[in-house]
């Protein structure tokens, strides 16, 4: 009875002062110039990968084998490939791949690691030792390496390669939110939580998860970051996207056997994903400097 | 420091046993029949049998693994499947053309990385420090792929300075063998040099920041002198760290830097063995890559206790 009666008085959860935190954060976010470059492109490239069957002037698969390596003109603002295909058109349908894959591994990423996360810190005990010496053996290897062996076990293919790059990114989220839950479950709130009689999975979820958004937003966009240019490294490599899948990193791996008699095959998908990779960087730092200021130097 | 040591090993233990539980994992991730996916689909039953007894998949799963483990702590890493060669043997044959490129990248990467963050720190909003810090955070989002590709461009085809493939011993021939790492180095080193900038201009900063620099400005110490002895010695701490942990990742990146410049090194190794399906190879080389990680990250812990007498370890 005296738990029911705690309950009453205790009915929203504690998330430090909503609206003018996140007015705060958004004003900080937009002071940051670079950050606002990032974002805008950002924008540009999710309006150019869900238009891309409006803006792509050519079917990105169709082949004109008469047109094949043809140097940047009117017919092609960008030239063509060894086969002939339109390689602004490649080019825009490439940016669907790239956003996809580094949006959904992502995803995967947070899926697996925020809840192994949240119960590793919150627990604690043996769980928490069993997932984090296993996040620490997914830790020991390098990145790319860990993505590579598991493509290579799983077969080269697109969906392969967003689950190796999603796989690679689960460990850092699951050590990341471990790290903030250890310290804010020792808080007062959460103690209130729990002496108000409320479940470890409500409290988890409606206490202590909104209080551990903002470093995994940052984290987040970082990430996309990162699976951006690990998805065009394993399609560089003949690992990710197969023929006749539009992907940045497999369009620089063809145009590499061109490079001497036609540089423009190289030089547009390489600029695609410097600029796409370095968008989410821009927007992943300044995320951070207006959601910690205290970072910033 | 001797009890630290222990303790630090004995944390990497459980570590490692995970690590050898993916590596071993590889080979039976594989959707469907290991042993025909790596033959092939039109290999002959008899051969299949033979690879699937000599790699000892026709016994239990926990007998496996452990018979795995036992032999890879004698060294023991199998034969390749395509050659019949010892996976120990060709790792260590190409692991000097990964060391030399991983070295001359580390080399180069320090050489810019430090003088250009310590400028951007004591030159603060300066036009030094904004180049600086837009090229460091460019040299993060570069697809060493593509910096490699225009590189090749630049200083193979259009000036044609140095050879845009092929590897050349240095204990063969000096000349020829530093020209042909030339390129690679500074593929493989460019992410880690803007890694290494900005850690350094941050640590920098912060430190410039404290109460013991203005004292010993107070003192009437110059400005080099300041920089030098005291604030430099303090900053670069977390600068080893990062140094560290990019040479350890440093093996991963040779892997697309051995494969375009055509390197024979443990990268193109695995590369290679990945399209033949060699999993013997695939297992040993990502092994070794982990292993090293590990290592390098070991020697970074132990680093500290030496650069910072306030770093306790016992």
């Amino acid at each position: 009875m005296a738990i029911e009666a705690g309950r009453r008085p205790f009915p929203s959860p504690v998330v430090a002062s909503a609206r003018p935190r996140t007015r705060v954060v958004f004003t900080r976010l937009l002071r940051g110039h670079l950050a606002k470059v990032g974002a805008g492109v950002i924008l540009l490239l999710i309006l150019a990968a869900m238009f891309a069957p409006q803006l792509a002037p050519y079917d990105p698969a169709e082949q004109h084998l008469e047109d094949m390596v043809r140097p940047p003109d009117q017919g092609h603002l960008l030239g063509t490939d060894d086969l002939g295909r339109d390689i602004l058109s490649r080019l825009l349908y490439g940016a669907r791949v790239s956003l996809v894959v580094g949006v959904l591994s992502v995803g995967i990423s947070l899926l697996i690691g925020v809840p192994l996360g949240l119960v590793a810190g919150y627990r604690g005990g043996w769980l928490d030792e069993v997932i984090m010496r296993l996040m620490d053996g997914l830790l020991a290897f390098p990145a790319l390496v860990l993505a590579l062996a598991i493509t290579a076990a799983l077969g080269p293919s697109l969906g392969n390669a967003m689950i190796a790059i999603g796989t690679v990114g689960i460990p850092g989220f699951a050590r990341l939110v471990r790290g903030q839950v250890l310290s804010i479950r020792a808080q007062e709130f959460v103690e209130a939580a729990r002496a108000a009689g409320l479940g470890d999975r409500r409290i988890i979820l409606h206490h202590i998860t909104p209080n551990v958004l903002a470093p995994i937003i940052v984290h987040a966009s970082l990430r996309i970051a990162f699976a951006v240019l690990a998805e065009a490294s394993l399609s560089f490599l003949g690992l990710g996207a197969q023929p006749p899948t539009p992907s940045w990193g497999s369009m620089l791996n063809t145009g590499r056997e061109y490079l001497e008699m036609a540089p423009w095959l190289s030089i547009a998908p390489g600029a695609a994903i410097f600029i796409t990779t370095l968008s989410f960087n821009f927007l992943g730092d300044g995320l951070r400097d207006a959601l910690d200021p205290r970072l910033k130097l | 420091m001797f009890v630290y040591l222990i303790r630090r090993l004995s944390t990497m233990a459980p570590v490692l046993v995970v690590v050898s539980l993916i590596v071993f994992s590889i080979i039976h991730l594989t959707p469907g029949d290991p042993v025909t996916i790596m033959l092939r689909e039109e290999a002959d039953p008899a051969a299949a049998e033979a690879l699937r007894k000599a790699l000892g998949l026709d016994r239990p799963l926990p007998i496996q693994y452990l018979t795995w483990v036992s032999r890879v702590v004698r060294g023991e890493l199998g034969r390749s499947i395509r050659t019949n060669q010892p996976v120990a043997e060709a790792i260590l044959e190409r692991l000097p053309v990964t060391l030399s490129l991983a070295g001359a990248s580390t080399l180069l990467a320090l050489a810019v990385a430090l003088p250009a963050g310590i400028l951007s720190a004591i030159r603060r909003n300066s036009f030094a420090d904004v180049a600086g810090t837009l090229a460091s955070l460019s040299g993060i989002s570069l697809p060493n792929f593509w910096l490699a590709t225009l590189l090749i461009f630049l200083f193979s085809v259009r000036l044609g300075w140095l050879p845009p493939l092929g590897y050349v011993s240095p204990f063969k021939d000096l000349w020829a063998g530093l020209r042909s790492l030339v390129l690679p180095a500074i593929t493989l080193g460019a992410a880690m040099a803007a890694v290494v900038m900005r850690m350094t201009r941050s640590s920098l900063l912060e430190v410039l920041q404290l109460d013991f620099i203005r004292t010993a400005r107070a003192k009437g110490l110059g400005g080099p002198r300041v920089l030098l002895r005291h604030a430099l010695q303090n900053a670069l701490i977390p600068v080893v760290t990062v140094v560290g942990l990019q040479a350890g990742a440093l093996l991963g990146g040779a892997i697309i830097t051995e494969t375009i410049f055509a390197l024979p090194g443990v990268g193109r190794l695995l590369v290679d063995a990945i399209f033949q399906r060699d999993f013997p190879i695939v297992q040993g080389v990502v092994l070794l890559l982990a292993v090293n990680f590990l290592l390098v990250n070991l020697m970074v812990d132990i680093a500290y206790a030496f650069l910072d007498p306030r770093i306790r370890y016992d």
